[in-house]
């Protein structure tokens, strides 16, 4: 079943073509890669699927809804959620009430607080820190906390926008066992990264954006075995 | 090429009661390229802002050069030489690739209000020498073309790479970066580690923070391992990748084989 | 949210935009000139009305004030509701010295005013150097609230009543107001204002895009970044704040010698947010702007008064229209009408 579509979607920053007719789907229970150069527009198509920047054309469908007529907040609530890309944390807020703040609106408190446990066995780092101010972690704990926050929403469908930049190879592997695991407990994945390597490696399917151009979509597995693809964004 | 450039004996922070830097025995020759590395909130970035004089150190000494620099002031430390980018990118953001650079050219030129209001000799030579530095860095991180943008609307890589023409801006002998590569693909990774390869065989010396292995086992000459604010090992990347301790507190499983973070 | 924008348009201004403001410079010096010298020409007398030249003249000193302001709250980039300390300082120096001293000139008034003002700045700069920017805007406030209370109560500086009988100033021995070949008693002062406002618009043109300017910029986009790039924080901060003062405190001065009294409103809170507001309106870190937006707020009233009359209002639509203009023009123009656009 088809969780998001986005269909012929057109953005403009100024005079400025960001995204040029983006189509893209993206089915429940899958995990789904953008790779790309920076500003390729990858970061633009996941703040315009939350409606954060208005397109001049197209459609945003999630589960059948137009997205493009809602307010983020309502996107929020119908169950997708980005991390965006960079440290959004709360700085003046603890660790802790950082992370049930990501669950701002989920009523079954007693699945938070399992949550919440759970989250902590995933990064001890945050658990010794969790009376400590959001502002005063280091730069990557903040990464971490900025993802594992969306994790306590249980959105059904999650965006993540770099989760792993800045990150301690360890804890990089981590994020990604995590990514799997939310995924296989049923929440479906779009995911931008520059590590695009291990990225594919976890994803169902890719896209390949190019100056806000889709230049190729496929399964996984045959970009990370295209030549073209491996010299220009592997590294191999 | 063994001359000691840059060493601290001793060096140590504590934010109430929390030791962020504990005793730290580092060095750097001349020319080298030294990585550090060390799980996230091991107190590398503390380690560079005590360096830079930025924070203030509760212990020990900074070396420089042959000269204690122990509690001097940012801005006296990045006359002596010593510069930096930021992990957390802090450009100028609503001025000009161009500003950005000139402005860091503060250091190395002092023309006073005087000098700008009735445009003196002294004013035209500086202006002209800033204008050179200015091309000459963008040249060196292959900006050029983008003089005129404003910082913010470069795109993130090419972010990182102002910062580098920044600190290069002001004449330093030694240049700390802190995570250059985070958000860069495989292909700005490799004009990275050029540019690093480029200042190096250039004579500057380079301090590097940075997770991306296949960078750090590829450039550096030797790597430091922080944890808990901590030097837990330092030696050759070789040595590194094979050390049981900072296979378990940083590398995790194969991260360290394939590089391929 | 973090914006993302991507313009290709330069920076700087452009060489046509250069052009443009040369010609604008001079079709107002133009204007100027013609209003001053109009009715030397015209045989039956007065043309314009001495009571625009007013208007102009009280405009023009405020726009010393603004292009002062422009040094803190646009350049060096902390908000500042305190300025009408060494607009009054300027004020109530000439207004003592003047006639207290009988001996000393007002030009030597505007001097020693300056020096003051400077001194007044350095709590300023030194709590700068402590808190945040939105904590200068409360100590500010405060300090200039303080100086109100003691004006008041000073039986030296005239208490509530303030200072009357400021003699007008002399150049070369001749009364400023009585010039011979000037049609009116205002030209003096529109002449050497306009002189004074050319000045500082070129002192700080070229002092912005020097080094020291750069340095501004700098501690004003991020200051940790700016001391590692070498920029003594600090002391920028504090240069910053003094040359603001001590412009602001030659407006204050000018204000005594041109109206002949000093009161102690020229403390107060309002005339601080007056002379904030006028940046804010024409353009924090814009030279035309920090002048045009003093000519607004200046003009604005005195032509509501005039349209007030006309059709018989009972209340003064300035007030609301100022409200109102406020609003709409940080709504819609944020960086002021002849500010440029950040990101």
């Amino acid at each position: 079943m088809e969780m998001l579509k986005v269909e012929n979607l057109n953005v403009y920053y100024g005079n400025i073509h960001a995204l040029k007719d983006m189509s893209l789907t993206v089915n429940e229970g899958e995990i789904v890669s953008l790779i790309g150069a920076n500003g390729a527009g990858k970061s633009t198509l996941m703040l315009s699927i939350m409606h954060q920047i208005p397109a001049k054309t197209g459609k945003v469908l999630f589960q059948g809804k137009d997205c493009l007529t809602q307010k983020t907040f309502d996107i929020v609530k119908e169950g997708m959620t980005l991390v965006p890309e960079g440290r959004h944390v709360f700085p003046r807020t603890s660790v802790q009430d950082n992370l049930l703040l990501g669950a701002y609106y989920r009523r079954d408190k007693s699945e938070v607080k399992k949550d919440l446990n759970r989250i902590y066995e995933m990064f001890p780092r945050l658990q010794e820190r969790r009376r400590q101010l959001a502002g005063t972690l280091s730069g990557g704990e903040q990464q971490m906390l900025a993802t594992a926050r969306a994790l306590m929403s249980r959105p059904k469908m999650l965006l993540l926008d770099e989760p792993s930049m800045g990150l301690a190879p360890i804890i990089v592997d981590q994020i990604f066992d995590t990514i799997v695991r939310i995924n296989k407990e049923g929440t479906t994945i779009l995911l931008v990264e520059q590590n695009a390597n291990q990225a594919l490696r976890i994803a169902d399917r890719g896209y390949v954006l190019e100056t806000g151009e889709k230049t190729m979509e496929d399964a996984a597995d045959k970009l990370l075995a295209n030549d073209q693809i491996r010299e220009a964004y592997l590294g191999a | 090429m063994s001359e000691v450039l840059l060493s601290t004996q001793n060096l140590s922070k504590s934010f109430g009661g929390i030791m962020a830097n504990k005793d730290i025995n580092f060095h750097i020759n001349r020319g080298e390229i030294v990585a550090i590395i060390g799980p996230n909130g091991s107190g590398k970035t503390t380690f560079y802002n005590l360096l830079t004089g930025i924070t203030r150190c509760s212990g020990g000494t900074i070396t420089f050069e042959g000269k204690n620099i122990t509690g001097k002031k940012p801005q006296e430390i990045t006359k002596l030489g010593i510069s930096r980018t930021f992990q957390n990118i802090r450009l100028f953001g609503t001025l000009s690739v161009a500003q950005n650079i000139e402005i860091a050219r503060h250091c190395r030129t002092s023309s006073t209000m005087w000098d700008a209001l009735w445009h003196t000799k002294k004013y035209g030579t500086e202006k002209e020498e800033n204008a050179e530095a200015v091309e000459r860095c963008m040249e060196y991180v292959g900006i050029a073309d983008k003089k005129d943008w404003k910082a913010t609307n470069l795109p993130y890589g090419m972010q990182r790479k102002l910062e580098i023409a920044r600190a290069l801006a002001t004449d330093p002998k030694l240049i700390l970066l802190d995570e250059p590569a985070a958000g860069m693909n495989p292909k700005e990774k490799e004009e990275l580690m050029d540019i690093i390869r480029k200042l190096s065989s250039d004579g500057y010396s380079v301090i590097l923070i940075e997770h991306a292995m296949r960078v750090v086992m590829n450039i550096a000459d030797r790597i430091s391992v922080f944890n808990y604010g901590e030097k837990i090992a330092d030696g050759l990347p070789t040595e590194i990748r094979e050390n049981p301790v900072v296979i378990q507190a940083y590398l995790g499983k194969g991260a360290s084989a394939d590089g391929n973070a | 949210m973090k914006k993302i924008h991507i313009s290709l348009r330069k920076p700087q201004a452009g060489e046509l935009k250069a052009n443009r403001k040369v010609i604008a410079v001079c079709v107002v010096l133009a204007a100027m000139l013609f209003i001053c010298f109009l009715d030397d020409f015209t045989p039956s007398g007065r043309v314009i009305p001495n009571y625009f030249k007013y208007v102009i003249v009280v405009s023009l000193i405020y726009s010393v004030a603004s292009l002062g302001i422009n040094f803190y709250s646009g350049y060096q980039g902390d908000t500042s509701l305190g300025h009408a300390v060494f607009f009054g300082t300027g004020a109530y120096v000439t207004a003592y010295l003047t006639t207290q001293f009988s001996g000393i000139n007002f030009w030597a008034s505007i001097l020693i005013g300056m020096a003051f003002s400077a001194v007044l700045s350095l709590p300023v700069a030194w709590a700068g150097s402590r808190v945040k920017g939105s904590f200068m805007v409360v100590i500010t406030y405060g300090y200039c609230e303080i100086f109100r209370y003691l004006a008041i109560n000073s039986n030296t500086l005239g208490g509530t009543a303030g200072m009357a009988g400021i003699p007008s100033p002399k150049i070369f021995g001749v009364r400023i107001t009585k010039i011979p070949w000037l049609p009116s008693n205002k030209d003096g002062f529109i002449l050497i204002l306009m002189a004074i406002v050319g000045f500082l618009a070129l002192f700080t043109y070229r002092i912005v895009n020097s080094r020291v300017g750069y340095a501004l910029a700098a501690v004003r986009e991020d200051e940790i970044a700016a001391y590692a790039m070498g920029v003594n924080v600090k002391a920028y901060k504090r240069l910053a704040i003094i040359t603001s003062a001590v412009i602001t405190s030659v407006a204050g001065s000018f204000y005594a010698g041109f109206t002949n009294v000093a009161d102690p409103s020229l403390f107060g809170a309002t005339l601080s947010i007056t002379i904030f507001t006028m940046l804010v309106i024409g353009g924090r870190r814009s030279i035309s702007g920090a002048i045009l937006g003093a000519f607004i707020v200046v003009i604005c009233p005195e032509l509501l008064r005039y349209v007030q009359d006309l059709i018989g209002l009972p209340f003064d639509p300035w007030y609301i229209l100022y409200g109102l203009m406020l609003v709409i023009i940080m709504r819609f123009k944020p960086e002021g009408l002849l500010g440029t656009k950040e990101s």
